[in-house]
């Protein structure tokens, strides 16, 4: 009973009832193996998890347990986003992708953990000490979202809600086996999802399978009037159509540029084409296709990602809300005493080099022609829709690191390779899990890239390539 | 072509961002960002000069939903609704007296 379909059937023919489901769910998380969770919403859930066994199971998200990333807003339920300085942050308000997910039935057990305001790609950035990762303790489960995979991983939780701003629902999917799914920039609302980079930023789902993925998107795609930056399109259908389509020929066209396979390590490439060759023999087919610019992604990123990190995190001011330092001399320095404070090395590290890309004299050299660059990229991608349905690529060159792998910045930037493009381009992808790796017999995969507002179709055809993988 | 990056460059970037680093952290800060930095010159190789910026894809996204896929992209009519409660707001904040936040006072008694 480990995905939310499987969930809700046993739930609709009462083999369980909702408040047992989401009892034994919160066992786990009690039991604090990973330290996965930063606040438990015990009795909020049983409460809830009652009234719906009350009230009968009548859709997909009825009564199922799930974790949200602690970057999502919930009004009344501490927020943190990982870090010292929003450590007692109680919000006055709800997000959307909270407020959508529970008002169609779902149950939230609580709060996960994260590198502070999403940055990072270890889950080592955080306040409130890094996650487990329970498939091999020596291992990290990647970032941000780290632990909202190992909440599914570990059971503790049916789905989790993770943002994906360069990775970082992707990747943790990759190295824990799970489907993690970026959504088209503009198809999920953001308002209650706190930024880091908010052209870059988009509410991600972490599950088993595409199917579940479906279900969730179904869910948080409605429209939202407090964000201009959603396209008005409406709620997805998608779980239906999967249900109904009994078509599994995959007559597809999918691009790929090789050379971004040949360069991952070895065990990770085998697997990579295996899938490949499986794939073709159910009736894809492969075109190649070069994306010339995307080896620039990783500059782009930190350029523009930073740039907009500096500007959405001054308004931590230890004036408003969050931490506050004492013993400033005067204003100005219990600003900048109360910062210096609050956040962690790797985000003044990126708040400063945004400063930088953005400060006078360097703006147009750095900022600006990183988002020409960033329109190259975009070109590339359009280039590639005019030949193939989607683009295949890996997720990242390795399968999940040490913990005592020690990195640079810039080392661990680079783990960020392949999926960097897709949230530039503003693109929906899926991660795939496919096969075992042959050095570590830890989870390997690929995402599939689809064209902006195709989410629908890549949901629909990443469940019929999932189950011929699986 | 490479940019000088310098102790004193970094303090005048922590004194903007309104970051207070000790002398330790300028010279690992400064250490990151020469490599940081070194990397992203990479991308000066590349003409722009006939290049757009996208500093957001919503546009062309939108862009895109409406030609290709046949959508509206309508905004949403402008009316008033209720802001969020002064009082509950204010709770977060470190110092806070009758719904306002309390900060040091800038102008000195004389």
């Amino acid at each position: 009973m480990e995905t939310i379909y499987n969930a809700h059937l046993a739930l609709k023919d009462k083999k369980i009832s909702a408040k047992e489901l989401c009892a034994e769910h919160i066992k786990v998380a009690k039991e604090n193996l990973n330290n996965t969770f930063i606040t438990l919403t015990e009795d909020y859930a049983l409460e809830k998890a009652k009234k719906i066994d009350n009230a009968g199971i009548k859709s997909f998200l009825d009564g199922i347990p799930f974790s949200l990333k602690d970057l999502f807003i919930t009004k009344n339920i501490r927020t943190t986003a990982g870090s010292k300085m929003l450590y007692n942050y109680v919000p006055p308000y709800e997000g959307t992708t909270s407020a959508n997910l529970q008002n169609s039935g779902a149950v939230l057990i609580g709060k996960v953990g994260c590198d502070e305001f999403g940055m990072g790609s270890s889950n080592e950035n955080t306040a409130f000490g890094a996650v487990n990762f329970p498939m091999n303790k020596d291992y990290l489960p990647g970032g941000s979202s780290g632990a909202s995979a190992v909440s599914v991983l570990e059971g503790s939780s049916l789905f989790s809600m993770g943002t994906d701003t360069g990775g970082s629902v992707r990747l943790p999917a990759n190295f824990c086996g799970l489907v993690g799914y970026k959504p088209t920039y503009g198809r999920v609302s953001r308002y209650g999802q706190i930024a880091y980079a908010s052209s870059l930023d988009q509410a991600s789902p972490f599950a088993r399978t595409p199917l579940d993925i479906a279900i969730i998107m179904d869910a948080i795609t409605k429209n939202d009037e407090k964000d201009s930056t959603q396209a008005p399109i409406g709620a997805m259908n998608s779980a239906e159509k999967i249900l109904k389509n009994k078509e599994t020929k995959l007559s597809l066209a999918i691009g790929i540029d090789r050379s971004m396979v040949d360069n991952c390590r070895e065990d990770v490439r085998d697997n990579l084409n295996d899938s490949i060759k499986l794939l073709e023999k159910r009736g894809v087919k492969f075109k190649d296709i070069s994306l010339p610019h995307l080896k620039y992604s990783v500059a782009v990123y930190y350029v523009i990602a930073t740039s907009e990190a500096s500007s959405n995190l001054a308004r931590f001011d230890g004036v408003h809300f969050g931490y506050s330092a004492k013993g400033g001399q005067d204003l100005e320095d219990s600003y900048a005493l109360s910062r210096s404070e609050g956040f962690h090395e790797e985000v003044k590290r990126r708040i400063l080099l945004g400063t930088f890309c953005l400060s006078s004299g360097y703006s147009d050299e750095y900022y600006s022609h990183a988002c020409k660059v960033r329109k190259l990229i975009y070109n590339d991608f359009q280039n590639a829709f005019n030949e193939c349905d989607y683009v295949y690529s890996p997720v990242c060159a390795t399968t999940s690191f040490k913990k005592d792998e020690l990195m640079t910045p810039l080392q661990m930037y680079m783990n960020d390779l392949y999926t960097i493009p897709v949230n530039l381009a503003g693109l929906p992808s899926m991660a795939i899990p496919y096969g075992k790796s042959s050095m570590n017999s830890l989870p390997t995969g690929f995402q599939l890239i689809g064209n902006s507002f195709k989410d629908e179709d890549l949901i629909l055809d990443g469940h019929k390539i999932f189950e011929v993988l699986k | 072509m490479s940019l000088n990056i310098n102790k004193e460059l970094v303090q005048h970037i922590s004194k903007l961002a309104r970051i207070k680093i000790s002398d330790d952290e300028v010279m690992e800060y400064e250490k990151n960002f020469k490599s940081i930095v070194d990397y992203i010159e990479q991308l000066k190789e590349i003409d722009t000069s006939k290049v757009e910026m996208l500093s957001n894809p919503m546009t062309l996204n939108l862009e895109y939903y409406e030609k290709e896929l046949g959508g509206s992209r309508k905004q949403r009519a402008d009316k008033i609704a209720p802001s969020l409660n002064v009082k509950e707001v204010v709770k977060n904040a470190p110092n806070y007296k009758n719904n306002e936040f309390k900060i040091q006072s800038v102008i000195e008694n004389s």
